[in-house]
């Protein structure tokens, strides 16, 4: 096996979405692990919250299927500590009693679903779908906006002015006064920003911004 | 003063008249005497006769009075005697005077004696009535209630069935139960006091002249041993025994009673009983409230080990039905994935059976009759409690720890009770904390071996500890610092400790917070209750 077939086939593999079942009990653990495996999808247990942040890799897609009651830091404060080290990763909590103010914390907190135990297995299976799409779907966004930024980063200080200008939608007479340039040295710009940044109409580039925005 | 000399001399005990008469009759007998003996010459010992001037005075005169006649009789004597004769050689004259002398000395000597014998006689009288209106006054006024009664009859009849060859009266009285309405119908009462007729519910004055067998209770076995006391030849008796009362209300009385040795003496036999049916009922209901309140406490528990319970059951559970739904996708993939299956399979088995283990476990915890010693790791037992009560440490944000000691032995006890006691105390430590900060909010269990006999396992939190007045009453039934509280947890958790020879102590950490010692004792001490 070549270092780059074992490259490539990882990063096939980081690019199937994975669950991670933390659960202090081994039967439930057991349990949603061959659940998933019968749908051919990767799962992987841990016992622990300490021993999912040793080893989990939270660059691959997927969610957290996270039981309420943990033995330390309980499952809500574990979703408050993940967005602090900046996980963005959905949660799909498990609890074995159903309580109320427990479950409107945690959605709140942007977990995707709160199931009671036992439940049943379409109903995970749903949950853990949507939390995955929706994993993929941020990621998704996270990639388009992180190549949008290395095009922006190819382009020169004055180019970025230009184009700042044109996002908000100036004339190319207003671009030229507010930059005191000529208007020809605009359209010069306009047109390297309109190349570097792969775009063909000036709604293209608006769209490329807004992605942009946030980061 | 001459009346005052009188009353030393004139002892009045009859009617006046009686004493003036016989008095009278005295003095003109002294005086015939008197002149008889003098003025004339019959050569006889007439002095004599003074001898009944002294028996006649002696009714009237005290002790120095008649002394004072007797010693005047004498000088009369004497006077008439050198009177007649003088003080020449007339034996006769002297003979007679001797003998009159020693008449009237000897009379004296012998009314002086019996009037003793007659004094002393009346003052044992007096004191034997002084000491019968004592008796009376007991027998009356006391509280106990006392009868007086025959048993004479009731021991003859118990005579003759010893004549008759019975050696055992119990064993007589199985075959012939007849044989104690024979004997309440013997015993017949003499007297009873105000006491005795309150016990029976008699209006006072109503005495009870009837026989027992109205009052005992045909139930009641303490007649029978009475019974056979009496048939032993028992000295004493004393015995617990329910009496029926007039209004048919049962009442359960304490009696004593001592027989005399004389045979003859049975028919007052003194029978003391003390009422103890409210002391009774205060005991039963004292009793009934203690159970209750173990009860209400074990419901306590119950509650936060169902609450534990629902989680426990609810994992073997959730995973079982997991697992059963998974087993049902292997088996309708094409072709069945049959090996996924079987470990499926598997694992619903294993987990059912965890399941089925909780509920036995539980319900062994809260069985009541689950009450034997067993070997009793405590350092299990704290892991077991600490993951019945994890949900209390995670809501009130409390961290429980536990002191890695040395390991002492298991101890021989019953499991539920150290468990409910540490339950207790660990809640109690919980609560003791709702002010500390959030962060200094601990429970800090040890454990360690107290010397050769016991354990002790402490249990301390960081509250604000015990107050000096709450220490005092502490232990004290339905004693509480807490809002809500009954006040019986501590109560309960030290009597629970101190029936198996432990003991529960309570102080204050020198660093801040309480502190509560479970002191057990390794080698089980149920036998001595």
């Amino acid at each position: 096996m070549t270092d780059t077939s074992a490259a490539s086939k990882a990063a096939a593999q980081s690019a199937l979405p994975i669950v991670y079942v933390v659960d202090d009990d081994e039967s439930i653990r057991e349990s949603l692990v061959d659940l998933f495996r019968s749908i051919q999808m990767d799962a992987v247990s841990f016992a622990t919250t300490t021993a999912f942040l040793d080893t989990a890799d939270l660059r691959r897609p997927g969610c957290i299927l996270l039981d309420v009651r943990l033995p330390g830091l309980s499952g809500l404060d574990f979703q408050l500590h993940l967005e602090r080290i900046g996980s963005r990763m959905p949660i799909v909590f498990m609890t074995g009693f159903g309580d109320i103010p427990m479950s409107v914390r945690a959605m709140k907190a942007g977990a995707v679903d709160f199931l009671t135990k036992p439940f049943r297995d379409q109903d995970i299976l749903d949950a853990v779908g949507v939390a995955i799409e929706k994993d993929m779907a941020r990621r998704r966004e996270m990639a388009a906006s992180d190549a949008v930024a290395l095009l922006v980063d190819t382009l020169t200080p004055r180019e970025r002015e230009v184009m700042a200008a044109v996002v908000k939608g100036l004339m190319n007479k207003q671009i030229a006064y507010d930059l005191g340039i000529s208007e020809i040295t605009v359209k010069l710009h306009r047109g390297n920003v309109m190349r570097k940044m792969q775009v063909r109409s000036v709604a293209d580039l608006v769209r490329k911004a807004e992605m942009l925005e946030g980061r | 003063m001459g009346s005052s000399v009188l009353l030393k001399l004139i002892n009045r005990r009859g009617k006046p008249s009686h004493e003036i008469t016989l008095g009278l009759i005295a003095l003109v007998l002294g005086a015939a005497v008197f002149y008889v003996d003098t003025f004339t010459e019959i050569q006889s010992a007439i002095a004599v006769l003074y001898v009944i001037v002294l028996l006649l005075a002696a009714e009237m005169l005290t002790r120095i009075g008649t002394t004072l006649l007797a010693v005047i009789c004498a000088a009369l004597t004497l006077f008439a005697y050198l009177y007649s004769h003088g003080l020449g050689e007339d034996v006769p004259a002297q003979l007679r005077f001797a003998v009159s002398l020693a008449a009237i000395t000897i009379t004296c000597a012998l009314i002086l004696r019996n009037e003793t014998a007659r004094a002393g006689l009346i003052e044992a009288n007096l004191h034997l009535r002084d000491s019968e209106t004592r008796f009376r006054y007991i027998f009356e006024h006391s509280r106990i209630a006392l009868w007086e009664r025959d048993y004479s009859a009731v021991r003859a009849f118990l005579m003759s069935l010893k004549a008759e060859g019975v050696s055992d009266l119990k064993d007589y009285y199985r075959t012939n139960p007849g044989i104690i309405a024979t004997c309440t119908g013997l015993i017949r009462t003499i007297a009873s006091n105000d006491a005795a007729l309150e016990l029976l519910g008699h209006v006072a004055g109503d005495l009870p002249s009837r026989t027992m067998r109205r009052y005992i209770a045909p139930d009641d076995d303490t007649f029978l041993d009475l019974m056979n006391a009496i048939f032993r030849g028992e000295r004493h008796f004393e015995g617990k025994g329910n009496l029926v009362a007039e209004n048919g209300e049962t009442r359960l009385v304490i009696m004593s009673m001592s027989f005399p040795e004389d045979p003859a003496a049975f028919n007052r036999v003194v029978v003391g009983m003390v009422d103890i049916t409210q002391r009774e009922m205060m005991q039963k209901a004292l009793r009934e409230a203690q159970d209750e309140l173990t009860r209400a406490s074990r419901a306590a528990t119950v509650g936060t080990l169902s609450a534990s319970l629902a989680h426990e059951l609810n994992q073997p559970l959730g995973a079982i039905v997991v697992n059963a739904q998974t087993l049902l996708r292997w088996l309708n993939r094409e072709p069945p994935d049959l090996a996924a299956v079987r470990r499926s399979a598997e694992r619903i088995i294993r987990d059912s059976q965890r399941a089925s283990e909780i509920i036995h476990n539980t319900r062994s915890m809260l069985s009541h009759t689950d009450r034997t010693p067993e070997y009793v790791d405590l350092e299990t037992l704290i892991e077991e409690t600490r993951a019945l009560m994890e949900h209390d440490f995670q809501r009130d944000m409390v961290s429980f720890e536990v002191d890695p000691a040395e390991k002492p032995p298991a101890v021989k006890a019953i499991r539920i009770e150290l468990q409910q006691v540490l339950i207790n105390l660990v809640t109690n430590a919980i609560q003791a904390m709702q002010e500390t900060a959030i962060d200094q909010r601990k429970i800090l269990i040890s454990l360690a071996r107290k010397d050769d006999i016991f354990v002790t396992l402490s249990v301390r939190d960081f509250g604000p500890g015990i107050s000096e007045e709450a220490m005092a009453k502490l232990f004290t039934p339905f004693f509480t610092t807490k809002p809500a509280g009954m006040g019986m947890g501590l109560s309960i958790c030290r009597s629970t400790l101190e029936a198996r020879g432990g003991q529960l102590t309570a102080g204050n950490h020198p660093e801040g917070g309480a502190i509560f010692e479970m002191i057990i004792p390794i080698e089980d001490d149920h036998d001595r209750h």
